[in-house]
Order: structure tokens, then sequence, then C-alpha cells
């Protein structure tokens, strides 16, 4: 027998990998041995291999090896995720290649088309995790949208609706306008951006004299107006509170109230109080018992209740009422600002403040029973020093109720009727 | 009103409220238990710090909230996972996240194809530890800007693999003998057994803590320096004049395999295909036998006496070399070697073995104690412990001073750096016992080899 002179990678990886696929040594099943158990972080189904899994996989096929020549029942479960979110902005894009609007086809006919589409490229990263060695039990690939999977969450949501814990309310969320859905916080990138500030007049009610001016970068948005603020201690406004002002252009009569919530350092030290559109401005109205007035489509345009430039983008609205406010004398001055911007991680649309109605979990008990596992030590992390991360995530006075619809069709529907 | 005046909601759930169920769904456990009751609570999750909150924190949650619903008094805990395991993010040279968007991210699939799976999974493993960030070393093209498929790291691993094939190579070159075992190799393969037991002690110890990476290196340290740059020196067969090679004696050669054969087995999970191709490249086996599903080692007890003494050997072999190299003799002229006369050197030498290991890895002609100091001799310092080795040259008395006088240079500064390091209140005050004890050692060892210094600087006059 001759060794070739140089180990060859290319000519053994393969061929050994076959023969353990052969032997069936990766597979799996209950017996008297102790079992050693990995389950995968699911990749996304369009994903491909990048250095975060490569490092990731390694580690737990080092682990996985070792168990099993330990002699122990060694099982590594497979699989991937749906990834709602990322798989249908994909299908998306594939249709409008095809010609098709998502809009335009029935929710069967474009899970049909996501179901295709997953089934000739999803899994691509499955076979490419073979190649760095990962020694999974294939026969137990997984998938988060198959249907036990897709049963145990309408199991689960039915048994928590049922526990008291989930519950459906209108809230601020973050809203996509181009992708059309709720966003959540994680999925909203922010970034320093020029933008600018408007100083606008609000004539007093029966005096077109007086007046007071605030600042606000949305001047799109004063239709939407219900109220401006002041701060309870600020001198030179205090003979105004309780008075009424006119929204610019449409001429609608708003109170000016006192609120300490008002920077006085910002701007001229009046706010305009814009509920449907900013969540401060929600809370504010709610303690004053003002209304919401929304004057957004889901789009982004301008609707009806806006009463002017109905049906404007958001952005041409912006420009174009800068004109209206400076023809009618409103506009006192613009100036340029710095100010961070949210934009969507998916279609990096600037994200819009939207009242909307959602599903929520109730995390309370969750959070705390979750901290306890770690702090007693059940559950072990490694590094240690994970748990201040962890911590500050979960303790009482920063985890807020998990809201868990989505406004998507890939993924598993919300087992609610409605009459 | 009928089932269709009701509308069924329009929305989806978050695909997280799906996968913080994942370790209980895998097994179809909300279905039924069987499975479940099996491998629930897993062992391990190994991820990203990123998604702890998402993802980590909401499986501990659902665990929590219905494994025992489900599993009752089958329950052997109600946590998704022992322990977990955080990962740094992967990172480029500027500490930048590595992305596609950036495009500083090396191709994966590209970098197998050019150092093989066991190569990129040892750049990978060497890169950082749990929690902290992986620096990936792919270099940036200075021209085009864009990322290469290239790793120094990786290479390494690529070049440990060919280490390997090569040591394989050479073992399977030799022709085997009846003969009797040498006392030098049945030293050599005590060594090599209890020095890799050693090493396997380390491994049990780094992988309950996940310390993989020094796992990994402690691992390819013992295989590379000790085994292929040691060991197979120490009993590779004499060549002769026609250039073929002497025979091994059987029992060594055995022991060779069966040592090359369990270091495959302990290395096999960090490189799983160049470990099983030498497993079978190493002896004929039996269907099943494969590197894949073997024992993993497990550390057995070790003569550290022997081992100590063997290491003391090899830090004078490599003097011995060094002394050679200095005065441009050639490895091949065998020299003579006195000892000092010393109890310590008394007992090292007394180790069956040992002294022909030194003659042979120092090509000495004869080795013997001396109670002065031999004519036409260079002394040397092992440890603490004086030699001689016989030169047939005359000594240049200024180069020689030169030397001596630079290594007591080093040792002074040596010596003062511990000092320093021992009047410090903060470090004496906070570190363990163990730690100033080795401390205190290293300053004697300084004092003692200073003092040796200056007494052959003394006679050099």
């Amino acid at each position: 027998m001759s060794l070739s002179t140089r180990y060859s990678p290319k000519e053994t990886e393969e061929r050994w990998y076959a023969h353990w696929e052969a032997k069936n040594y990766f597979h799996s099943v209950p017996d008297e041995r102790e079992p050693f158990t990995i389950v995968i972080p699911p990749p996304n189904v369009t994903g491909v291999l990048h250095m975060g899994h490569m490092l990731n996989n390694t580690i737990q096929d080092v682990l996985i090896r070792r168990a099993r020549m330990q002699g122990k029942n060694a099982c590594w479960v497979p699989g991937t995720d749906h990834a709602s979110i990322a798989t249908e902005a994909k299908v998306v894009q594939l249709l409008r290649k095809q010609g098709i609007k998502k809009g335009d086809i029935p929710r069967d006919e474009f899970l049909k088309h996501a179901f295709d589409w997953k089934e000739k490229y999803g899994g691509i990263i499955l076979d490419q995790l073979k190649k760095l060695g990962a020694s999974c039990d294939w026969q137990r690939t997984r998938f988060t949208m198959e249907d036990s999977l897709s049963k145990a969450v309408i199991h689960v949501f039915v048994d928590l609706h049922k526990k008291g814990k989930l519950y459906r309310g209108l809230r601020m969320t973050n809203w996509d306008p181009e992708a059309k859905t709720v966003l959540s916080n994680e999925e909203v990138i922010h970034r320093e951006e020029n933008s600018q500030l408007f100083h606008i007049k609000y004539n007093l009610v029966g005096d077109p004299t007086d007046g007071i001016v605030i600042a606000t970068q949305r001047p799109e948005t004063i239709m939407a107006d219900v109220a401006i603020a002041v701060h309870p201690e600020e001198e030179k406004y205090k003979h105004l509170v309780g008075k009424m002002v006119l929204i610019p252009l449409i001429n609608k009569p708003i109170p000016i109230i006192a609120d300490s919530y008002v920077d006085r350092e910002f701007g001229s030290g009046a706010l305009k109080i814009t509920p449907a559109h900013d969540q401060n401005d929600l809370q504010v109205g709610e303690r004053h018992g003002l209304p919401v007035v929304d004057i957004l489509t889901e789009d982004g345009k301008l609707n009806a209740e806006a009463q002017i430039l109905v049906g404007e983008d958001r952005f041409v609205a912006r420009k174009k009422i800068r004109k209206l406010l400076e023809d009618a004398g409103n506009l006192v001055k613009v100036e340029d600002y710095r100010t961070s911007i949210g934009h969507s991680e998916r279609t990096d649309a600037v994200v819009e403040p939207r009242l909307t109605n959602q599903w929520f979990l109730k995390m309370g008990g969750f959070a705390a029973t979750a901290l306890e596992a770690v702090k007693s030590g059940e559950v072990k992390f490694y590094p240690e020093s994970m748990w201040n991360m962890y911590y500050q995530w979960l303790q009482e006075d920063n985890v807020r109720d998990w809201c868990i619809s989505r406004q998507l069709w890939w993924g598993q529907r919300i087992p609610a009727w409605y009459i | 009103m009928t089932i269709n005046d009701l509308q069924q909601d329009e929305d989806v759930v978050d695909t997280w409220f799906s996968s913080w169920l994942w370790p209980i769904a895998v097994f179809d456990g909300f279905e039924r238990q069987d499975e479940l009751k099996y491998y629930y609570p897993t062992n391990v999750l190994v991820t990203g710090w990123d998604i702890m909150f998402f993802w980590v924190a909401r499986m501990i949650m659902s665990g929590y909230e219905w494994s025992e619903e489900l599993l009752g008094k089958d329950l052997k805990g109600r946590m998704p996972f022992h322990d977990v395991y955080f990962t740094g993010m992967v990172r480029d040279s500027k500490r930048r996240k590595m992305s596609k968007q950036l495009g500083n991210s090396p191709d994966a699939l590209e970098l197998i194809e050019n150092y093989g799976a066991d190569g990129v999974r040892f750049g990978m493993l060497l890169s950082g530890s749990a929690g902290n960030d992986i620096i990936f070393d792919a270099p940036i093209d200075p021209v085009t800007k864009t990322v290469l498929n290239e790793s120094k790291l990786c290479e390494q691993g690529r070049n440990f693999c060919n280490k390997m094939w090569n040591a394989l190579r050479l073992i399977k070159g030799w022709e085997r003998s009846d003969a009797e075992q040498p006392e030098v190799n049945a030293l050599a393969v005590a060594w090599m057994k209890d020095k890799f037991d050693q090493t396997l002690a380390e491994v049990e110890a780094n992988f309950t803590t996940y310390r993989l990476g020094d796992v990994l290196m402690g691992l390819y340290q013992t295989i590379w320096d000790d085994f292929c740059s040691w060991y197979l020196e120490i009993i590779k067969p004499a060549f002769n004049e026609d250039g073929t090679s002497e025979p091994i004696d059987h029992q060594t050669y055995e022991a060779t395999i069966n040592i090359f054969e369990k270091m495959m087995a302990a290395l096999h999970p960090f490189m799983p295909f160049v470990t099983e191709e030498i497993w079978h490249q190493l002896r004929e086996r039996k269907a099943g036998n494969d590197c894949v599903v073997a024992a993993y080692p497990t550390a057995g007890r070790v003569d550290k006496d022997m081992i100590q003494k063997v290491d003391k050997a090899k830090d004078l072999i490599t003097k011995i070399r060094e002394s050679r190299s200095s005065k441009g003799i050639s490895p091949k002229e065998s020299l003579r070697l006195f000892a000092q006369n010393l109890p310590s050197t008394q007992a090292m030498f007394e180790l069956n073995g040992l002294a022909g290991l030194v003659q042979k890895m120092g090509n000495l002609s004869e080795l013997s104690f001396t109670d002065d100091e031999p004519a036409g001799t260079v002394s040397l310092l092992s440890g603490t412990e004086k030699y001689f080795l016989e030169m047939n040259i005359t000594i240049d008395v200024a180069a020689e001073r030169e030397r001596i006088t630079k290594e007591l240079e080093y040792y002074q500064g040596f010596v003062a750096s511990v000092e320093k390091k021992l009047s410090n209140e903060k470090f004496v005050g906070g570190a363990p016992a163990a730690v100033i004890d080795a401390e205190r050692k290293k300053l004697a060892d300084g004092l003692e080899k200073m003092r040796i210094l200056e007494e052959g600087l003394v006679k050099l006059g």
C-alpha cells in the first residue's frame, strides 16, 4: 500500500461523510443509554452558510461528536426556520419579477408559491452544513412551518388565551408602510440623519394677531393635531393655557394644554400633540382625555381625515405643506436638524408609529420565571458574564408585553375569529 | 349566526412565537411525549448572544410553561437546556461584524474548498472563545477592496493535517523486526503515553467549561511537538549507508500505532475527516470500527517524575544542539558529554533509557559524570545543572565571554522582573499561594543560573 504524498481533503471528506451517513451513525432513537441532545438554532430557510453558522455549527458538532464517542445516545436535531418576514419578502420579490403582485392573488395561492419556493431553494443551507462535517440526525430534520410544529403554535396560542395571558389591544407599533406590517423594535434600524425643524405659528381663536409657535419635524401631520402643549411652569405661555388655537390651513380649533412632559429647552418650548402619529403624544393625549385623529393610510399616504393633500405620500406632503404654510404666513422659520430616524430592517422604509390592533402576550410572569431559571443555576450560561445582559433585558422595568401578531401571510395564522 | 359570519384574523404570529417552542416541538412534544420524555431537557444550546432575548429567554419561558404540563412525573427538568454556550460575533480584523452588506465576510464554502473542512473548523475554533468576539483573519484585497477567501488560521489547520499525514507516511514506511525493544524506545513510549494522558486530563477539564479552543490547542501542541517533533524522532530507526532504514522493533511499532490512534480519536470531534482517514490507514479494521464511533480516550494515571526527567532531557538535548550550531559543529559529528556529578543528575540518569535517549538525540559518543571541568569542553546549563560538551575546536574566549555575558544579562532582567512582582503587595496579597510559590521558585532558579554563569565568566578569566 502506498500513501499519496499529500493529504487530500477533497477526496477524503466526501467519501467519509457518505460512509458515516450510509452507516446511519448520526441517527438516534431512544434507548437505555444516557441521551445527549442538542437542537440546532434553526437557520432561516432562505439562508446560505455564513461565517457565524460555520462557527456555531462547528462548536455543536464538536460537542455532539464527543458525546457520541463517550457512549452517549447523541442526538443533534437539525432544521430550518420559516423566517416569516424575510421569506415573505423574497417570495413577494420573486412574484413581482413574474408580474404578480401579492395583493392581487388570494392568500392560499400566495402560500402555495411560498411553499413551492421553500421546496425548491429551502434547505440548501442544510446541505452546506454536511460539507462542514455536521453530524446531525438528518432523519429528524424539522421545519417550523410543517404541520406538527404549526399545530404546536396553535395549541399554545389557545392555551395561553385560556390562561388569560393573551390580549388584543390598540397599540402604537412600528409600522413599515412599504411592507405594510408591524415591526418589532429590533427590526427598526436607527440612523442619525439630516432633517429639518419647522417652526409653525398657530393663531389664537378670535385673535389672529396673537398665537403660539411650535417646532416640529413633521409638518404634514398638523392636521392630526389635537392640542398644543406647554410646560406648566413656563411663564411666557401661562396666559395661553386653556385658550384655543387654530390648526393652520384647515382652521380646526384645538386647546392649549399644560403638561410637564414638554421640554422647555426644545424648539420654542411648545409642542403639537398628535396622538395617532407619536408614542409620547399618545400618552399625553390619554392623560388629558384628548381624541385620536389618524390621517395616514397603511401605505403612508394622507387619508380623508387630513382634509388637504389627501392621497399624497407623507414625504411629498411634507414638501407641499411647507409651501402652503409659507403662503399662508404660518411658517416662521425652518432650521436644519440632526436626528435619529428609524428605518425598516427589511425595506429600509422610514418607520411610521401607527396605532393598530395587535395580539400581546403578557410577559410579567414569564420574565420572572426566565430570570429565576438562570439565577438559580438550573440553566447555566457560558460565559457567566452573559447573565448581566440577560438580567438587563428581563428585569421588570425593561420587559414589555410581547406583540406576537404580524401583518404577513407566511406564518401560522392567528386562530381567532371575529363577527 | 352561522360559521360563515365569522372571519379569521388576517395576521400571522411572530416567527419567534414558533421557534420559542423548538426544543419541545422538534420531538412532537405537544402531540405525544414518548420522545420528549427521553430527550428533554436538551443538554446544551449553542447560539449567538445577539438573540439572547428573542430566542434564548423565550425558549426558557416556554420550557418552564409547558414541559411539566406535558411530562408530569416523567420530567427530568423544566428547563429546555442545561447549558447555554454563547458564541461571539464573527468580526473582521477591524472588529466590524462580518456581513453580506459590508462585503467583509469570506465565502464559507470557498474557504472549505481552499483549506478543507478540517482546516476551516480548526481556524474557526482557534479564533476566539465563548462569548468573546471572533476575529477572523480573512484579508482584504488592497486593490479590489473585496475580502479574500483566505485565512492564516485555516492554513495552520490545513498544515496540521499535512503534518499528521506525513507522520503516518513515516511510520507506515518502517520495516518491522522481532528484535527486543531497546530501552530508549521503551522510555519514549512510556513518556509519550503519559504525556498524552496529561493532555487528556486538560482536555476533560476544558470540555466541562466549554473551552474548546484550549482543548484543540492542547491537542495540536502535543501532536505536533511531543509526538511528531520529539517522539517520532527518538524512535526513528537509523538509516543504513545505502539510504534504507533499519527496521523498528515490533513492540515500539505497535505502541506507536496505539498512541497515534488514541490521538486521532481525541482529535476527531474537532477534525473529523482527517482523523477518520488516518484511523483507517493506521491498521486494517473490521467493518464498523470507525473513528466516529470509537470510544473517546480518557486520561490515565501518569508518572510525573518520569515525565519531568524526560522533559529535562529534552531541554538538555536542545542546549546541546544550540551549542553545536553556535560553534558550527555538524549534528552528524559525535561528541562526548560530561554531566556535573550532582545528586540531581545522578537521579536523572538512573531512569532506564534516559542516557541512551540523550545520546541518540544529541549524537553523543559518550555520556559520563565529572567532578571538575574537563579540558577542551564548553559548559552548558540545563535547568540548574551544568554539562560540558566536548569541542574538537579551540574555544574563542572572547566569543564565549560575550555569549555568557548576554545570557547573564537576560537572567538579570528576568530576576529583576520576578523580584518586582513579588514586591508588589497587591499581587502577593491577591494571588493564590500556588502562584506565589511558583514565582518564588522562578526567582530561586534565576539566581542559581546567574551564580553558575558568573562562575563561568570567572573561569574564562
